[in-house]
């Protein structure tokens, strides 16, 4: 890591920590200075805009941890002598996602606390940011099985389950649990998948 | 006044009061005032005060949204095709109702979770919905017999609402799109394959 990235990464990694034990309301620019060890003007140097700005990158960041974790998920399954199908690669990316998030204090807390802030990103228009982006990702993940066109539906299709199921969460649709997972993936995503040729 | 009118008459003026100041400026004075009752009467009715209000009436208008749709899919009779008219005029009735995305430009934050929260109950009903029309797919030969019908509902419902107020990379206006859509994401899973 370079001395550029050093800092800003230290104070976003401070943010999630901070607002997992407070909250994001009760997070001041001072704790999450504490928290990185730095000072206020540090950490104004590196964000300019302030707490607004920190707070925005902590979230983009644990966006980012989410794919992270999916990307993770989807290299294990990529390997070149791998045998495992389309549905068994969306089984493992959809698991790992929800894994991510159910783990992510600074994500749960928000959800429970002050979802406002998460849902503005995840409700109407502004959903489309995280759409683009999952799909733009599947295309990376699942190129060996599909066309690019159709990966990027499969991504968009996982993002909409995802958060979905962490919107309104419902017994029997655990989705760290990889048997719901594959059973989803089977049912419902895999029938409507347009193949590049007759092959797996 | 009867009970339930008067009840009715409040949050109706909740959501025109909504309409003309927005959220977070309403307070229950301005409530009690608009609708000509007192704070007592307010308290009666709606003892967790304002917030109850709100949430009452952020419920009523979702409800509306939705059961207008419903009354388009009356004369409908085939499962895809209720997908598909509930998928256009939703998105439509979304991107054309001007108070929500008033209060999505100014006030996303204290929205979004009360209507998240209306979204949930009317989930519960499109689900129950869902179930009956399975049922009958089911009865009529049309639908896999082997079907989770619970586990389907949950999925269809859900998908439908996404899809509905997030667009994505379908055009819910092209009728082209739509079908495909409902084809791929809602059909394939259900109907019996040939």
């Amino acid at each position: 890591m370079t001395e550029s990235t050093a800092i800003p990464n230290r104070i976003v990694n401070a943010a999630v920590t901070v607002i997992g034990r407070q909250g994001l309301r009760a997070s001041s620019l001072e704790d999450i200075a504490a928290e990185a060890g730095c000072g206020r003007a540090t950490v104004y140097r590196a964000f300019p805009g302030g707490r607004d700005e920190v707070m925005y990158a902590t979230l983009m960041a644990s966006v980012d941890s989410i794919f992270s974790a999916c990307e993770c998920a989807a290299q294990c399954y990529c390997e070149e002598d791998c045998c495992c199908s389309l549905g068994e690669s969306v089984a493992a990316i959809l698991q790992s996602a929800s894994i991510e998030i159910s783990s992510h204090r600074a994500l749960q807390r928000l959800l429970n606390d002050e979802p406002g802030v998460i849902l503005d990103l995840l409700m109407f228009e502004r959903f489309n940011f995280v759409l683009e982006k999952a799909s733009f990702a599947a295309v990376a993940y699942l190129e060996r099985f599909v066309s690019a066109d159709e990966a990027a539906k499969i991504g968009e299709w996982c993002a909409r389950v995802v958060i979905e199921n962490l919107r309104a969460q419902h017994p029997g649709f655990d989705l760290t649990d990889l048997a719901v997972c594959r059973q989803l993936v089977d049912t419902f995503l895999v029938p409507g998948i347009q193949r590049n040729s007759g092959g797996n | 006044m009867d009970p339930e009118l008067r009840r009715d008459h409040v949050i109706e003026t909740t959501i025109r009061c909504i309409e003309n100041s927005g959220l977070r400026a309403i307070s229950l004075d301005d409530i009690a005032d608009a609708a000509q009752v007192s704070r007592a009467t307010i308290y009666r009715y709606f003892p967790d005060g304002r917030d109850q209000l709100i949430s009452e009436a952020v419920t009523r208008e979702v409800s509306r949204f939705f059961g207008q749709i419903e009354s388009e899919l009356e004369d409908v009779d085939e499962l895809a095709a209720k997908f598909r008219i509930t998928l256009m005029l939703g998105a439509k009735g979304i991107a054309e109702n001007q108070l929500l995305q008033q209060l999505l430009s100014t006030e996303a934050e204290e929205l979004l979770p009360e209507l998240d929260m209306a979204t949930t109950v009317v989930q519960g009903v499109i689900r129950s919905m869902i179930v009956e029309e399975l049922h009958a797919g089911i009865e009529k030969g049309e639908l896999r017999p082997d079907l989770d019908v619970g586990f389907a509902s949950d999925y269809l419902g859900r998908m439908l609402l996404s899809c509905m107020s997030t667009a994505g990379q379908w055009d819910l206006s092209d009728p082209v799109s739509i079908n495909d859509l409902v084809d791929r994401w809602f059909m394939a899973g259900i109907r019996i394959s040939d």
